[in-house]
């Protein structure tokens, strides 16, 4: 007992030595790059705020889909810590040459790669959720701001756009507002060309995300995108649990094919192309409507699939109410619109090769 | 005065011995209506007398229109029915793998994971995930893994002091361990985003990944494995006597005792590979049909094996009709199988107090 006592003093005398003996070597090793005094403040969501230098060079993201939105906001090159599918990505690797070699932000278990942040120094950090409260005063304690958000809603997409575009800063406040303002402008459009769709005509779409049985309800980013494009998510209701509101979890799951079966809808949109492919040719799927017209499609892929967390959202609805709705939505030139986001707000032209890639992806 | 309780007592001892051997009988045969019934169950709205109907088109009793009958081919034959004889297969491997075990080792505790089998296929499985092989490479690596682990224990148990039980536990335990370790390795090299909750799915056990012909190829070893291991049900008898009572009446102990975990561990890893992990059915189903006929393995064994059969069956039938997400079936066999558990242990306290 007294020896067990003894031992875990010791041990704890051990700790609290090696805190303070490395507490300082950070705080000089920050010191010495200490940024310009200059700083400001961005305040959002009434409830954030993150203390920020006068301009940011060094940004860090945990957050898959923010790569992209970081791209568009023209700090590309300023990513010093990044994700696995980012670094991957073709057209990624295209936009931002050196990607590929970058580190990780996450370690392999999830978790933010702390020690290589402090030797990295972002001036900001990205997560799709705050830090556990040890982390995040380590973080504090070495000057990186963090940025979490609301997800999961096409607003919160085009707002954490905006908010993105202050926290970088410069050029990037501009083309967030060019942003807002061509999404809107899409919005106007397919709104316009589906006026006069009658609710008996409305497409019945199933989407695979993840896996082919995974799929979304209300409230999801997934749901938002299909109503601007006009069309029914079969699975809409199906993960609604007696009105218990907001406090709920997320609106998706892996369901069974019976489900799908049951719900028999027009057109089948998977996520990945190789689900796709695996709904095309698993016989337990053979005798959906959707499978038998080949109207399995693989969503668009640029920077990121354009269905998830990225601007790229912007085309999402348009590509869905072309392919649902081609009579009606005539007017609009997908493959120059494409061409038109890209090079607007990445600066990217696209060859035919690569359009075809993006619209209709491979792998 | 005396005599008329004892003719009672050896009365009611017969009729229960005659009434145990039934048992198996009972269950085997109470598994083809609750196949049949298995098969009217799912989220497609399916009246049970459709499948009656298109099992008389089956046999040509009834005309259905060629669509009617595809649909309903598609829904029963191709959709319903490898689950359903998934969950026959597995839940009849793992439960007579687990009696036999238990057997082997004299321990009721013992469950068919005790060398490791359940810890090298998942570890199998996880890697073909992360190298992005596809299924069919995946189970045959997690097949491989498992017996690997397998093979590791004895291996273990045969360089310290030859194959006893107690060396045999204790190299499970190092193999188990090892194979654990490893699997945590791969999951912390996972993609956190792709990869890592496919792992985590299966490892928390699915029959929906499980189509008609794999279900053949399944079938033929598993069906051999359990009925062999079934029919050692006497020779596990004799050993329970003690090594040495077994050996005077020229059982050759070593041998039965390898057969018998080689046998175990391979419809094991066999219906792990397909299923993913489906836990406590080899650890409970003995204990339920101990219950049921008491501790002859003659009698154990066939009825483990009938019980597991219909403890899955039933287990899948709520995993993929209780509601709109497709609960893995691990999940189901845990919370179903605790409660049952906790009734057993009620039951039998007195014998183990």
């Amino acid at each position: 007992m007294t020896l067990d006592l003894r031992f875990r003093a010791a041990a704890l005398l051990c700790l609290v030595s090696l805190a303070l003996f490395a507490r300082p070597a950070n705080v000089a090793a920050a010191d010495l790059d200490a940024p310009t005094p200059l700083t400001r403040t961005v305040r959002y969501y009434d409830d954030r705020e993150l203390t920020l230098p006068g301009t940011i060079s060094r940004v860090a993201t945990a957050w898959e889909a923010q790569n992209a939105v970081i791209a568009m906001l023209g700090f590309g090159p300023a990513i010093v810590a990044t994700t696995r599918f980012a670094r991957d990505m073709p057209a990624m690797r295209d936009l931002i040459p050196g990607i590929e070699g970058k580190p990780l932000a996450l370690t392999g278990s999830g978790d933010l790669d702390i020690e290589g942040l402090l030797h990295l120094k972002p001036q900001v950090l990205f997560t799709t959720r705050p830090p556990p409260p040890a982390q995040a005063a380590q973080l504090a304690r070495a000057g990186i701001a963090v940025a979490t958000f609301r997800s999961n809603s096409i607003a919160a997409l085009v707002e954490r756009t905006r908010i993105t575009g202050e926290i970088l800063g410069g050029v990037a406040v501009d083309r967030a507002r060019r942003y807002q303002a061509r999404f809107d402008d899409n919005v106007a459009r397919v709104c316009q060309a589906l006026a006069g769709l009658p609710a008996e005509r409305r497409i019945r779409v199933y989407h695979a995300v993840g896996s082919p049985l995974s799929t979304s309800g209300r409230p999801s980013l997934n749901q938002d995108w299909m109503d601007l494009a006009g069309v029914d998510n079969v699975a809409e209701h199906w993960f609604d649990s007696g009105g218990s509101g907001s406090s709920r979890g997320p609106a998706a799951a892996t369901v069974s094919i019976e489900q799908v079966l049951a719900a028999d809808p027009d057109l089948i949109i998977a996520m990945r192309a190789s689900d796709a492919e695996a709904i095309r040719q698993d016989p337990k799927w053979r005798r959906l409507r959707a499978v038998r017209d080949g109207r399995v499609l693989a969503n668009p892929r640029g920077l990121f699939w354009w269905g998830r967390e990225t601007t790229e959202v912007a085309l999402q609805f348009l590509w869905l109410a072309k392919v649902a709705y081609p009579a009606l939505t005539a007017d609009i030139d997908l493959g120059a619109e494409t061409r038109r986001f890209y090079a607007d707000f990445f600066g990217l032209d696209l060859d035919d090769r690569q359009l075809n890639e993006f619209l209709s992806p491979g792998s | 005065m005396t005599a008329p309780p004892r003719a009672g007592r050896l009365a009611t001892f017969a009729s229960f011995a005659t009434f145990a051997s039934y048992w198996p009988w009972l269950t085997a045969l109470a598994l083809i209506p609750a196949m049949a019934f298995a098969l009217t169950l799912g989220r497609y709205p399916l009246p049970a007398a459709e499948v009656a109907t298109f099992a008389a088109a089956l046999v040509g009793l009834v005309e259905l229109p060629a669509d009617r009958f595809d649909a309903l081919w598609n829904l029963i034959v191709e959709i319903r029915l490898p689950r359903v004889l998934a969950a026959v297969l597995v839940g009849s491997a793992m439960a007579v793998a687990g009696a036999a075990f238990q057997a082997v080792f004299r321990n009721p505790l013992v469950s068919p994971g005790l060398l490791g089998v359940l810890g090298g296929a998942s570890f199998g499985a996880a890697l073909g995930m992360t190298l992005a092989l596809d299924w069919p490479a995946i189970q045959a690596l997690s097949f491989v893994m498992g017996l690997a682990a397998v093979g590791f224990g004895v291996l273990v148990a045969a360089l310290f002091g030859g194959l006893s039980i107690l060396m045999l536990v204790l190299g499970g335990v190092i193999s188990s361990g090892l194979f654990a370790a490893l699997l945590s390795i791969v999951k912390y090299l996972a993609d956190p985003d792709d990869t890592l909750p496919t792992i985590v799915y299966w490892l928390m056990g699915s029959l929906a990944l499980a189509d008609l012909d794999q279900i053949g190829w399944l079938a033929a070893p598993v069906v051999a494995g359990v009925v062999c291991l079934a029919l050692m049900g006497r020779l596990l008898d004799a050993l329970a006597m003690g090594d040495d009572e077994a050996r005077s009446l020229g059982i050759p102990v070593h041998l039965v005792r390898a057969a018998v975990i080689i046998l175990a561990t391979l419809i094991s890893a066999l219906t792990v590979s397909v299923a993913g992990m489906v836990g406590w059915v080899g650890l409970i189903i003995p204990h339920i049909a101990r219950l049921l006929v008491g501790p002859a393995n003659h009698r154990l064994l066939p009825l483990s094996a009938g019980l597991g059969a219909l403890f899955l069956l039933a287990c899948d039938a709520l995993a993929r009709s209780a509601a709109v997400t497709e609960l893995p079936i691990g999940i189901v066999t845990e919370l179903v199988g605790i409660p049952v558990f906790l009734l057993v242990l009620h039951r039998v306290r007195r014998g183990w107090a």
